[in-house]
């Protein structure tokens, strides 16, 4: 697959573009975070329920006890991406080795694989989450590793699949005849041919991340020293016959997050795959 | 025509209305007997007998059940269950006459064997009461007199504010005698003597309690009947209130700032009073087991770094204040003559520089782990503003807010804390929950409220246990002025604010927090006007 096509379908989609652009600038908000609001952004700032846009000091406004929305929102977008990120790349990791081992050796392996992971699946992950951290304490690295642990069952199903359909090709035959090791196999022939739709479905898992991120601080379980949009929609719903601001600028945040990582999830399956695009739209 | 003539009649009526109503709007405040009423609590709780100790929302239902010998109202005692009583010169002796035309909820009549029997059998057993653990004896010379002996004296305002308080419901003996007292099916569906009878329980959604007709304080209860209604979401209450689905909620049961906009509507008024006798106060227990707290350098440090007016106006909307001691302000024997900590980040910095802890290149001096028991949205927003204030003072502040059940196990029984961040009632008699927490004696593993500070001064000790037994009013009250100048003095527990607990209920309903502990109390005289 040549990198300049890709790039020209993948911003052929209108819907990817808006998806990027939003996610560039919840980037660029994370990067300036610490630049326009240094101080620590749970700190109680100014008077309560300054509404948004009414003081330029606190163009968000502040919240119930001062602290300024603007500041937590910035600070806010770091956890997010950080729990978007890390806890994606670790379902990815959990889910392509317990798909891949499971897919390429088949038989006993994977039947026990796979009762594993139906083990993971029919557990409620928010209802498992919510156990996690209440019993190793709400930690950011809790529940990050959390999130992640709970996100791993589709990606290792997916990739499973893919390892079927793949470890039976000429390729891999030819790979096989040629005396290679099976850990090559999987991890040179096979793998490369399987990321793809893994990486779509990473993708998507990021946004899961950030919902369950933002479920578990609404809860008041995630880190209390941490900024996250989550908490603010949490903290901010007491008040939401008055200020409903406080908890509406937040939720907006974590829709629009979600939404765009699901826009880009979307874009990249065509742009991955064309075939299915074009199949897909009829042309 | 007949659109005519119906407008005619209804212009008429309602003149006839207005004018009728006017001498009826002058004896507006005649109260009225009828009308349920829908009351909403926060959660659910486990039984209804308050007995056997428990929660708040508990001891709330169970009081309009059961009854109790008198009832203290600040520190003056008015006659229930018992019609008079005397306490004997040397302090040994209490003798209870009760009223003859009392009757259980079943028809039971109502005898000094009752009494006797929740003395012994229960209130002995459960709760570890102060003021009972000091009664030896009980007899029972007649079917309606009651004698309460103890070997040693008791300070008699211990034991009849401890009576006339929540610790003093007393149980059916016909229906406990010879039960496993803890699983008597009664708990669930109690036969008490109260205003109000239960009627039905269906869980997870409301109870229902309805008029006792055989009431003995006639003509109370006005009331025909209460729906205790379980919700759990601050804005869910203030909605049902507003629309008048419900009419009443107790203890701050809507966001604090959301009062303002309360106070405004045309149906609902809000009022602090009801909750002087039995006053919330927020604090911090300080952990001296820890080698830097332990330092009473520190600790006071800590106290002048926290800005209690902050507290007071951010978190509590001005719903609260600053608090000087363990016993608040409202309640008889307070004391303001006490060492105070007004917020002073610059002494607190000289108090810590002096104590040996400089800031290091970082900035800081020490780390400490304050650990949050997370109820009330209040108590985790006073974390996050106590921190920036410790933050600024050069103490690297770590929250922790576990769930209940783990934060009792983390600071009650693990002393797993540096710093807390916690709540205590106090009562008009502070034996009944103030002096346990300061008191060597209350350092007990396990059992939550008491001393987790592990402050044992034998100072304060003579102070706690001479006021248990002191039987002139005037010294006992120079005791516990004392008491509260010891604990401000050694600071093994930080006061940070007496909250006001709010009542929010409909305006049509009358006589709303005229107790001083109105919430805890059976509401005989709370009335709907229809």
């Amino acid at each position: 697959m040549k990198g300049s096509a890709f790039l020209a379908r993948y911003l052929s989609s209108p819907s990817a573009i808006l998806g990027t652009s939003v996610i560039v600038m919840i980037v660029t908000a994370a990067l300036f975070a610490s630049v326009l609001y240094p101080q620590d952004p749970l700190r109680s700032v100014a008077a309560p329920e300054i509404w948004p846009f009414v003081d330029a000091a606190h163009p968000l406004g502040t919240d119930a006890i001062g602290r300024d929305i603007a500041a937590m929102m910035m600070h806010g977008a770091r956890t997010t991406i950080a729990i978007g990120l890390i806890a994606s790349i670790v379902a990815s990791i959990i889910g392509i080795l317990i798909g891949a081992v499971s897919g390429f050796y088949g038989g006993m392996v994977d039947n026990l694989l796979m009762r594993f992971t139906e083990l993971f699946q029919i557990i409620p992950n928010l209802v498992f989450l919510i156990a996690l951290v209440s019993v190793f304490g709400p930690r950011i690295e809790v529940v990050v590793l959390g999130i992640g642990s709970v996100s791993w069952t589709g990606m290792a199903r997916l990739v499973r699949a893919e390892f079927m359909t793949l470890k039976n090709r000429e390729f891999v035959l030819a790979a096989r005849a040629a005396g290679m090791t099976d850990l090559r196999i999987i991890a040179s022939e096979i793998l490369p041919n399987a990321l793809p739709p893994a990486v779509v479905l990473a993708s998507l898992i990021v946004g899961a991340a950030v919902l369950y991120e933002a479920s578990l601080s609404f809860l008041g379980l995630s880190d209390p020293a941490i900024a996250s949009w989550g908490r603010l929609v949490g903290e901010g719903r007491s008040l939401i016959r008055t200020s409903w601001y406080i908890a509406a600028v937040p939720g907006l945040g974590i829709m629009l997050a979600v939404l765009s990582v699901n826009l880009v999830g979307d874009a990249l399956t065509d742009a991955l795959n064309p075939r299915l695009g074009r199949e897909a739209s009829g042309s | 025509m007949k659109r005519f003539g119906l407008k005619t009649l209804l212009a008429t009526a309602s003149v006839a209305l207005l004018l009728t109503g006017m001498p009826m709007m002058a004896s507006a405040q005649e109260p009225q007997s009828g009308g349920t009423i829908v009351e909403l609590v926060s959660s659910e709780p486990p039984n209804l007998v308050g007995a056997f100790g428990g929660a708040t929302t508990l001891h709330e239902i169970s009081d309009k059940i059961f009854d109790k010998l008198l009832e203290d109202k600040n520190g003056e005692y008015e006659p229930r269950l018992a019609e008079s009583w005397e306490v004997s010169p040397d302090g040994r002796t209490f003798t209870f006459h009760l009223n003859p035309s009392v009757k259980w909820h079943d028809g039971t009549p109502f005898t000094s064997a009752d009494v006797a029997f929740t003395m012994t059998e229960i209130w002995k057993k459960f709760g570890g009461i102060l003021a009972y653990g000091r009664i030896t004896g009980v007899e029972t010379p007649d079917e309606h007199t009651v004698v309460f002996k103890a070997e040693n004296q008791i300070a008699p305002q211990l034991l009849l504010g401890t009576l006339g308080n929540l610790q003093g419901l007393v149980l059916p003996k016909h229906i406990y005698e010879n039960t496993d007292y803890k699983a008597n099916p009664a708990n669930l569906a109690p036969i008490g003597s109260g205003p109000y009878k239960f009627k039905e329980w269906v869980k997870g959604q409301y109870i229902v309690l309805e008029r006792n007709p055989d009431y003995y304080r006639k003509p109370y209860p006005y009331l025909d009947g209460i729906v205790v209604r379980f919700e759990r979401s601050a804005n869910t209450r203030a909605a049902a209130l507003e629309a008048g689905d419900a009419h009443l909620g107790v203890r701050s049961p809507v966001a604090l700032r959301d009062l303002d906009r309360i106070e405004k509507l045309d149906n609902l008024a809000y009022t602090a009073a009801g909750s002087e006798g039995a006053v919330w106060l927020q604090q911090m227990e300080v952990n001296l087991q820890h080698e830097i707290t332990a330092n009473p350098l520190v600790r006071k440090a800590i106290a002048h770094a926290i800005n209690k007016e902050k507290l007071v106006s951010l978190v509590y909307a001005g719903h609260a204040k600053p608090a000087t001691g363990p016993i608040p302000s409202t309640i008889p024997s307070y004391t303001k003559d006490v060492d105070t900590y007004g917020f002073d980040p610059a002494k607190a910095e000289a108090l810590l520089d002096e104590a040996g802890y400089p800031r290091k290149s970082d900035g800081k001096r020490f780390p400490l782990k304050l650990v949050v028991g997370n109820w009330f949205e209040t108590q985790s927003q006073s974390a996050d503003l106590i921190a920036q204030d410790l933050a600024d003072v050069g103490i690297d502040v770590t929250i922790d807010k576990p769930a209940i059940p783990a934060f009792i196990g983390q600071v009650y029984k693990n002393y797993d804390f540096d710093i807390t961040l916690t709540n205590s009632v106090n009562y008009s008699e502070p034996g009944v929950g103030s002096l346990i927490w300061l008191w060597t004696k209350g350092i007990i593993p396990g059992v939550p409220w008491r001393n987790a500070s592990h402050y044992s001064n034998p100072e304060m000790d003579a102070v706690i246990e001479a006021s248990l037994v002191e039987q002139d009013p005037s010294k006992r009250m120079e005791q516990l002025h004392t008491f509260q100048k010891l604990a401000a003095r050694d600071l093994p527990i930080i006061y940070l604010v007496e909250m006001d607990m709010i009542n929010v209920y409909n305006k049509k309903l009358h006589n709303v927090g005229n107790h001083p502990r109105w919430y805890y109390t059976n509401w005989e005289d709370l009335w709907l006007e229809h």
